[in-house]
């Protein structure tokens, strides 16, 4: 949030600062690997990027493809290493504390091949709680409650078996095995068609925050999924901020220069200057 | 503990999933034992009477213990780069679970498979008249294990390398190809000219091998392969660390690079 609003350090559960992360650019053959980094050509991706998510709440982190939300989300996770600036979750540095931190977190993303397509989805997910750590017995209990919660009646069904919305509710069932208090969510309702995507986002909204006051990290470029989940929002371009803060400030302040009819669709097109791959 | 018997359920289920595989692997280790049982009728048993009583036996212990050669050169960049292809890697590493642990766990259904096929073998072999009378099963155990360890370590350095540069690995095609070639699997180093004779001595399969056979097939005891052991046990205490410092390289620059579960 600004720099006048910044939320308590006991309310905060991702705190990004000053993020910045460089890609080299891609290179043929073996002579750019062997280059020392300072030779490097680079892409940067993010570009001091830093706001707060805050417990019990939905931040929305907007861009288009190539903006770098996923590259946040997999600095969080540890998954990448930043080149300067920091992101703590729940106050813990993922690079120094990745497996301990990971505890604590959830990801679900949008990757239908992240499964055992051979495996039932229960077999999947008994799979992944182990890796968590939960005995047997537990997270047999487990994955029975979250198969109610989320009614998916259709856990013994091979994954491959599942359409779209059914493999995306399995995502955010693994996300939510071992209880984290921290959800990073990367475009959870992508290739579902409204009436899969409706619920599942009521779902994020009123049982995993509203009810259980988890934190949500969500990155997507759906304009009507981040208007109807997110109190705030980072819009992110070429690794660059471009507005942070409440989205009901965002929508007031787009109105205000754009009219009254305008969408959070519009919003986005007017400060990007270009619209959402929702391709 | 809970973690590893985690991959060895999933890998358990989807290899029963495919049925028919674990069979024809069965039917070729049957095939491949019958093939070398009527060769060994035409080589002359003077030709291996150092380590084993005749060729069927010296090839059969030969092809059985080579299979963990493969194993622990291939399993671990096998596992890495499946595990990359399916999409699952990432998924794997939002858990509280190392990337270590993951490649590691991710091969024991391998081992236990090549585990089974190796008991497969010399069953068939025993079936086929070599007499394992007299084994010291113990001892060649033991060797077993440093084999496992000095291969694991350099099937750790190939899944470095398929961090990194993802395809291509020529390391485990170099050490595998220069291993069955000179470390006497098909047969005796003693056929092989002088100076190549050299280049098997470098290779923990020759050391390996050399000590099962004379466990297995000739009863001998500890002290019969002390050299074998000890050249293993150096292998294996020089390159682990050496193994585990370069994945850990290799890790770290895949996560600068952003490219750790890309293939």
């Amino acid at each position: 949030m600004s720099a006048g609003s910044l939320p308590s350090s006991n309310d905060v559960a991702i705190r990004v600062s000053e993020l910045v992360k460089d890609y080299p650019r891609a290179g043929k053959g073996f002579v750019p690997f062997f280059l020392p980094s300072w030779k490097k050509d680079v892409v940067r991706a993010l570009d001091g990027i830093s706001f707060d998510v805050r417990r019990g709440s939905i931040f929305g982190l907007l861009g288009t493809n190539g903006a770098g939300k996923t590259t946040l989300i997999k600095i969080a996770y540890n998954l990448l290493l930043p080149t300067s600036g920091s992101v703590l979750v729940l106050g813990a540095n993922p690079m120094q504390q990745g497996i301990k931190i990971r505890r604590r977190m959830g990801m679900v993303n949008s990757e239908e091949r992240s499964f055992y397509w051979r495996l039932s989805g229960r077999h999947n997910l008994e799979f992944f709680s182990s890796l968590h750590g939960l005995n047997h017995s537990f997270a047999a209990k487990r994955i029975d409650e979250l198969g109610e919660l989320l009614d998916m009646d259709y856990l013994d069904v091979p994954f491959s078996d599942y359409s779209s919305g059914m493999r995306q509710k399995a995502a955010i069932a693994r996300a939510l095995l071992h209880d984290p208090e921290v959800l990073l969510m990367d475009e959870p309702t992508r290739s579902l068609s409204p009436e899969a995507a409706y619920p599942l986002q009521d779902f994020i909204r009123k049982e995993l925050v509203a009810e259980r006051g988890k934190a949500v990290l969500l990155a997507t470029q759906d304009m009507a999924e981040a208007e109807r989940l997110c109190e705030d929002v980072a819009i992110i371009d070429k690794g660059n901020m471009v507005f942070l803060g409440a989205l009901n400030e965002l929508m007031r302040q787009g109105r205000d220069r754009l009219g009254q009819d305008a969408g959070l669709g519009d919003i986005f097109v007017d400060l990007v200057g270009r619209g959402p791959d929702l391709g | 503990m809970g973690k590893a018997l985690g991959f060895l359920k999933r890998d358990f289920l989807i290899e029963v999933s495919y049925r028919f595989n674990f069979l024809l692997s069965l039917a070729g280790i049957f095939f491949s034992a019958s093939i070398f049982y009527f060769l060994g009728k035409i080589v002359d048993p003077a030709v291996v009477q150092d380590t084993a009583n005749d060729y069927f036996s010296f090839v059969l212990v030969g092809m059985a213990f080579a299979m963990f050669l493969r194993t622990g050169l291939g399993s671990f960049a096998e596992s890495m780069r499946e595990e990359q292809m399916m999409g699952t890697l990432e998924a794997m590493l939002a858990t509280p679970t190392s990337l270590s642990l993951i490649i590691l766990s991710s091969s024991l259904w391998r081992f236990l498979l090549t585990s089974i096929s190796v008991v497969v073998y010399l069953l068939i072999g025993a079936a086929f008249g070599i007499s394992f009378a007299g084994a010291n099963i113990p001892v060649a155990l033991l060797l077993l294990i440093l084999t496992v360890l000095a291969y694991s370590a350099l099937g750790i350095i190939s899944a470095s390398f398929i961090i990194i540069f993802k395809r291509g690995d020529p390391i485990n095609w170099v050490v595998s190809t220069v291993s069955i070639f000179l470390g006497g699997v098909l047969y005796p180093i003693s056929v092989l000219p002088g100076w190549l004779r050299f280049f098997s001595r470098i290779l923990p399969i020759t050391y390996s091998l050399e000590g099962i056979r004379g466990t297995l097939l000739k009863a001998q005891g500890i002290s019969d392969v002390t050299t074998d052991l000890i050249a293993l046990a150096v292998i294996s205490v020089v390159l682990i660390p050496l193994s585990l410092a370069l994945f850990s390289l290799a890790v770290n620059h895949a996560r600068r690079t952003g490219t750790l579960v890309k293939y």
